[in-house]
């Protein structure tokens, strides 16, 4: 389909989850929807508890009980995710998609030599079944791609720092040459020194193979010098998407405006104001837009009617009543649709 | 001149590993560091893992013992103390962990951690007392005590759980706090209102701190001095503003390089490489710890170790590239910084 090679990589569509608590129903991801063109990096951040993990996760399928997906569409390659029984959906997995965990390191195999742990990730996932000969040189390939030495090829996982096991873990990931990979957190567990070097490997071995990359996590700066794109998430609801560069030149939600306006540097020797007040209840979120309760600029409409996203600059969509007048309120007076997918608040 | 409150005094500590093959792995080795008592003042530990960071804080504070060098406290070695004195020692050193939910019980309502200080140090005459003392403790971090007493762990958010933790440091009314990676585990805007606690209680409460860290934007904002850790010994220490702004150290060059800018205009530099550490173990016995790793390495770096130069005010290196400069004089850990509070924005 036209889609395979020329069109999106990742399309999530309206994607909700939930989860079910003793409390209620949790509404961790309500909405979301994105795109990540071939080869480009997109990155999500948000506050602790927005629902990062969550869509990443429901992304590959891998929300367990209590979860579940209630809602919306994953497509790869323009493929719908959601819909695939599970022998395509594995072999999707394998060969469009790969995950990098935060602390991915500790699931390597402890007793197995790290090239035969790769090596075993290709024959039993990968189409073509390569001579032993041939499988080694592509290990030490990718090996070097992460910047191991070859010799790490006949090491054991304790044999390896932190940062040479995460690199490990993502030569692993790369082995079948994946579409997109999906990185949670990849260093937020490693030295910044190391974070770099793992930070650098991602980006280079990503672009070798045009892979496109949705890196998850909370660090600004990581994003700033890894992404091209950035969605900012509150309680569960994306709720600003656009370059990098505009997103931290010029934000446009409140939340993101604070959100920038809170990330630690070296230049300035003050601490960054915290944001005011905590994230909501995702069993009974606010009415009208998920922020007003924290928001500086919040309205009356914002406490009754859940904004739209709008186009706020070039590429750049945030949902937020500052920005125009939503052509559907005062018409009826009812609440609006919620996103851009068409769902209903 | 008074004793300094506290004073770490050339201390090392090896570590054996391994059962067969025995493996000593030096943690720490000749550290020295002292807390002048004039002022409290908030002191910086950073470093990657494996540096020696959290040694020296259970070395701090008791937990563990060292094997060269003494821990002195108010002009009295730990190791000499008598059991009232050792009783103060505990009362006024205390502690932040980095993960809230390691110390508490899930079974029993958060009550019963501050209640447990309170007994413990006797630090109230009744129950009243105790519970006014609580009540107290938290409003004085910003958390209403309605809204957390009775609570389980599980039903607080978790900068609730964190500040939780502040109170219990700060109950027993110390005179330090070794406070190791209290924020590592949560996002910015919490950090920050931890932080915030965090000077506040320096400069209310008189109360310093050792700030134990990865993350050198934050010791840049709150503390006064700052000591960088490589393998166990220290690369370079002194005010921390003259630190972070002028690194001298080749390490501490690329720390503060590889910090990401959160602009994405700004370039991140080329690309580092990062020897296998075994490798970098292995190379540091007898000279410079980081030589494996240095880009200026000269012949006399893998012959001795450097010693700590004066590089500027209140700023020493322990790198060869400074040889020129005087060596630091033994026991003096420097003028202490003189620099006004950092400011907090107003929210
Ligand atoms: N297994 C689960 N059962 C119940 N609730 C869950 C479960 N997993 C996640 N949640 C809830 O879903 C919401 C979103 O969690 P998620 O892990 O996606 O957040 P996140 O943005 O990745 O946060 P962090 O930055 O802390 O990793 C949170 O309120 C969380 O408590
Ligand atoms: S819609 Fe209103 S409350 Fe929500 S972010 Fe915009 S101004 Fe603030
Ligand atoms: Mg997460």
């Amino acid at each position: 389909m036209e889609n395979g090679r020329h069109g999106d990589v990742l399309r999530v569509e309206g994607l909700q989850v939930r989860y079910r608590t003793p409390a209620g129903e949790a509404q961790a991801v309500r909405g979301v929807s994105f795109t990540i063109g071939r080869g480009a990096r997109f990155g999500l951040v948000g506050e602790s508890g927005c629902g990062k993990s969550t869509t990443a996760n429901a992304i590959l399928r891998l929300i367990k009980p209590p979860g579940y997906i209630a809602g919306g569409r994953v497509l790869v390659d323009g493929v719908d995710v959601l819909g695939l029984r599970d022998e395509p959906l594995r072999k999707l997995r394998w060969s469009k998609l790969a995950l990098v965990m935060q602390g991915a390191m500790n699931s390597l195999n402890p007793v197995m030599r790290v090239g035969e742990q790769i090596a075993d990730a290709i024959t039993s996932h990968g189409e073509a079944r390569p001579s032993a000969g041939e499988l080694e040189r592509r290990i030490t390939r990718l090996l070097g791609a992460v910047g191991l030495p070859a010799r790490a090829y006949r090491m054991f996982p304790h044999e390896l720092s932190g940062g040479m096991k995460q690199r490990a873990c993502i030569a692993m990931a790369m082995a079948l040459e994946p579409a997109l990979i999906v990185a949670d957190e990849p260093t937020s567990a490693l030295d910044v020194v190391v974070q770099r070097v793992v930070a650098q490997t991602l980006r280079e071995v990503g672009e070798r193979l045009g892979a496109s990359l949705l890196l998850i996590g909370h660090d600004m700066g990581l994003q700033a010098q890894l992404v091209h794109r950035l969605g900012v998430m509150y309680a569960g609801e994306l709720v600003e998407v656009g370059t990098v560069e505009a997103m931290f030149a010029r934000p446009k939600h409140p939340y993101t405006q604070l959100l920038i306006s809170s990330v630690p540097s070296l230049k300035e020797r003050t601490l960054p104001k915290p944001i005011p007040g905590l994230p909501p209840s995702l069993v009974n979120p606010p009415a009208g837009c998920v922020f007003h309760p924290r928001c500086p600029h919040a309205m009356d409409i914002c406490r009754a009617v859940a904004p739209a996203p709008r186009e706020v600059g070039p590429g750049q969509v945030a949902a937020c009543h500052l920005y125009g007048d939503d052509p559907r309120i005062g018409a009826t007076g009812a609440a609006p649709a919620r996103d851009a997918a068409g769902q209903t608040a | 001149m008074a004793a300094p409150v506290l004073e770490v005094r050339n201390v090392g500590k090896v570590f054996s590993r391994g059962l067969i093959k025995k493996e000593e792995l030096v943690a720490l080795d000749d550290f020295s560091l002292r807390i002048e008592p004039d002022r409290p003042t908030i002191t910086a530990i950073a470093g990657e893992s494996g540096s020696g960071k959290t040694t020296l804080a259970l070395l701090v504070l008791g937990l563990v013992t060292p094997s060269s060098g003494q821990i002195v406290y108010q002009g009295r070695d730990t190791a000499a103390m008598s059991a009232r004195e050792w009783t103060t020692f505990r009362r006024e050193v205390q502690a932040i962990f980095q993960d809230p939910f390691e110390v508490f019980n899930p079974f029993y309502r958060i009550d019963h951690v501050l209640e447990t200080v309170i007994r413990k140090f006797k630090l109230a005459g009744d129950r009243r007392e105790g519970d006014r003392l609580i009540r107290e403790t938290l409003s004085s971090l910003g958390l209403k005590p309605d809204e957390v007493l009775g609570r389980f762990p599980h039903q607080l958010s978790g900068g609730q759980r964190q500040r939780i933790m502040v109170a219990r440091a700060v109950l027993p009314d110390p005179k330090v706090i070794v406070a190791d990676e209290p924020v590592s585990m949560v996002d910015a805007s919490l950090r920050a209102l931890i932080l915030d606690n965090m000077l506040r209680l320096k400069r209310e409460r008189g109360i310093s701190f050792l700030y134990i860290t990865h993350d050198l934007s934050t010791a840049y904002q709150i503390s006064d001095d700052i000591y960088v850790m490589y393998l166990g010994g220290v690369a370079e220490h002194g005010d921390v503003a003259r630190v972070i702004e002028h690194p001298r150290h080749p390490y501490t060059k690329l720390l503060v390089e590889s910090v990401p800018i959160p602009d994405p205009a700004a370039g991140w530099g080329e690309n580092v490489e990062l020897p296998p550490e075994d490798e970098v173990r292995q190379q540091t016995r007898g000279g410079c710890r980081f030589a494996r790793r240095c880009p200026h390495v000269m012949d006399i770096c893998r012959e001795n170790p450097p010693p700590l130069y004066e590089v500027g005010p209140n700023q020493y290196a322990s790198c060869f590239l400074y040889r020129d400069q005087p060596v630091k004089a033994a026991g003096g850990a420097g003028a202490p910084a003189g620099r006004p509070l950092p400011v907090v924005a107003p929210s």
